[in-house]
């Protein structure tokens, strides 16, 4: 424990970047997966195929679980404690506090980082009880796995979806993760050193675009789930 | 005769570091707006003693914007709305008549509250002993000439040289980071060839003693460019995360 203060607040933004963007990384496949929700019949089928063969990797399936578990965990304990530190560096605040525009980055994104963040943690422990750690029904149909009966995790979206209140849950939590990934993005190039004043000029204005895409793209199958039933 | 306007001033007053402070409300009539933000406060110190109570301290010196003493925060924006300006070059003119100003000191908890707007900028010293420096073993000085260096890179090593350490960034930064002023002088030296030398052992110590100092960690809010009087980039801590990899992956 004493080692990882010691590490420089330079470093722990280093190692706050590169889990980070590894996330954003993770999300993109995880969306790309969920496009299986829309394809196949009957409904669902290609989306418990997909669930199943992720699963038929076995132990290389579990150690990239443990691994994305080890991203997160880094990222949001290097993140609080950095924050930590931030917040004891101006013990006496402003009254007055602005944005000075120009030049500046700083947004309402970017100085509610830690909160987005908490929120979206709260909500990944909800989401991994949801449906990884959800009841487990079977498929009734045989047309995966050579007819033996897989997971049917598309039941479970349709039965969790069908309430209004988990919908308004990831609506909300979805729109923070916008705002989280809008300053996070072009934020992990600049903690890396990666600085170009095009590159920069160019990350920086699709970053709260990518942000808002991402979001929208998770956003959908809640609201496309809960309009079909 | 010129234009003049009034104003409404909120002022941050503190004895001293150990006593709380609070802000203290002074209407200044008539401030013509062809003076700066210092002359103005001159007159309300003029007037202040006039009336037997004790002058707003703040710290100024050279008064036309290269020295770095000078500076406070305005309506909550380091050395005021006008950008790439230091307070004593802020003229009462970016002002409208009956605007309320509130004027409080660089807040940041290594920087030590002297007394009203003067804070204490000494961490900053330490993190230039650290590290911001070449050194020089035995003998004179080298030839000024005597290394040809591009005007590109010269340029560029300027650029971050421009730093006044006013302490503005620190000041602006919601997490009162001193990663502009310290990558600034990093960086000045890490592009001149007399600079390369030491670039390792440099940038490690100078992150360090930035740490040990207190100041908080950059989290790219970019604040820090967009106050500076110099207008340094933050391009220049992008420079500095890339030394200090180079300084652990070499």
């Amino acid at each position: 424990m004493t080692s990882f203060i010691k590490v420089s607040s330079v470093l722990k933004k280093i190692i706050i970047a590169v889990t980070g963007i590894s996330l954003f990384l993770f999300l993109i496949v995880h969306l790309l997966g969920n496009i299986t929700i829309f394809t196949g019949s009957p409904p669902g089928r290609d989306f418990n195929a997909y669930a199943h063969f992720l699963e038929s990797f076995g132990i290389l399936f579990t150690i990239a679980e443990l691994g994305l578990l080890g991203f997160f965990g880094l990222h949001i304990i290097t993140a609080l404690y950095t924050n930590l530190v931030n917040f004891k560096s101006r013990k006496s605040r402003y009254a007055v506090s602005s944005f000075a525009g120009g030049k500046s980055k700083k947004t309402v994104a970017s100085t509610s980082m830690v909160i987005t963040g908490v929120v979206v943690m709260a909500f990944l422990i909800w989401h991994v009880l949801q449906f990884r750690l959800g009841p487990y029904y079977e498929t009734i149909y045989s047309s995966v796995n050579n007819g033996e009966p897989v997971r049917d995790l598309y039941r479970l979206i349709t039965e969790e979806f069908s309430s209004i209140w988990v919908v308004l849950g990831y609506t909300i939590s979805l729109t923070l993760l916008s705002l989280h990934l809008g300053h996070g993005f072009w934020s992990s190039f600049q903690s890396l050193g990666i600085y170009g004043k095009t590159f920069t000029r160019i990350t920086y204005s699709v970053s709260y675009l990518l942000g808002l895409i991402i979001s929208l793209g998770f956003l959908v199958i809640p609201l496309y789930i809960f309009w079909i039933n | 005769m010129s234009k003049s306007i009034n104003l409404k001033l909120q002022v941050w007053r503190q004895e001293n570091e150990e006593t709380s402070g609070d802000f203290h409300y002074y209407s200044m009539n008539e401030v013509p707006v062809d003076i700066s933000f210092l002359e103005m406060l001159d007159i309300l110190n003029e007037n202040l003693t006039k009336e037997g109570v004790e002058p707003v301290s703040f710290d100024s010196d050279c008064r036309e914007g290269i020295c770095g003493t000078c500076g406070f925060v305005i309506n909550g924006i380091a050395h005021g709305p006008q950008a790439k300006t230091t307070v004593c070059q802020l003229h009462m003119r970016h002002f409208n008549d009956g605007d309320t100003l509130v004027i409080e000191p660089f807040r940041a908890t290594p920087f030590k509250i002297v007394r009203d707007l003067v804070v204490d900028r000494g961490s900053f010293d330490k993190i230039i002993q650290a590290g911001g420096y070449v050194s020089i073993n035995t003998g004179n000085g080298p030839d000024a000439n005597s290394i040809l260096i591009g005007k590109d890179d010269a340029e560029e090593a300027f650029d971050s040289a421009a730093c006044i350490g006013c302490g503005a960034c620190v000041a602006s930064c919601p997490n009162a980071s001193a990663a502009l002023f310290t990558s600034a002088k990093i960086s000045h030296l890490l592009q001149l060839p007399q600079g390369k030398v030491e670039e390792r052992a440099r940038v490690k110590s100078m992150v360090d003693k930035m740490d040990e100092e207190g100041f908080g960690a950059c989290s790219n809010h970019g604040e820090c460019e967009a106050v500076c009087p110099k207008g340094i980039s933050i391009k220049n801590i992008a420079n500095m995360r890339r030394s200090l990899i180079k300084s652990i992956v070499k």
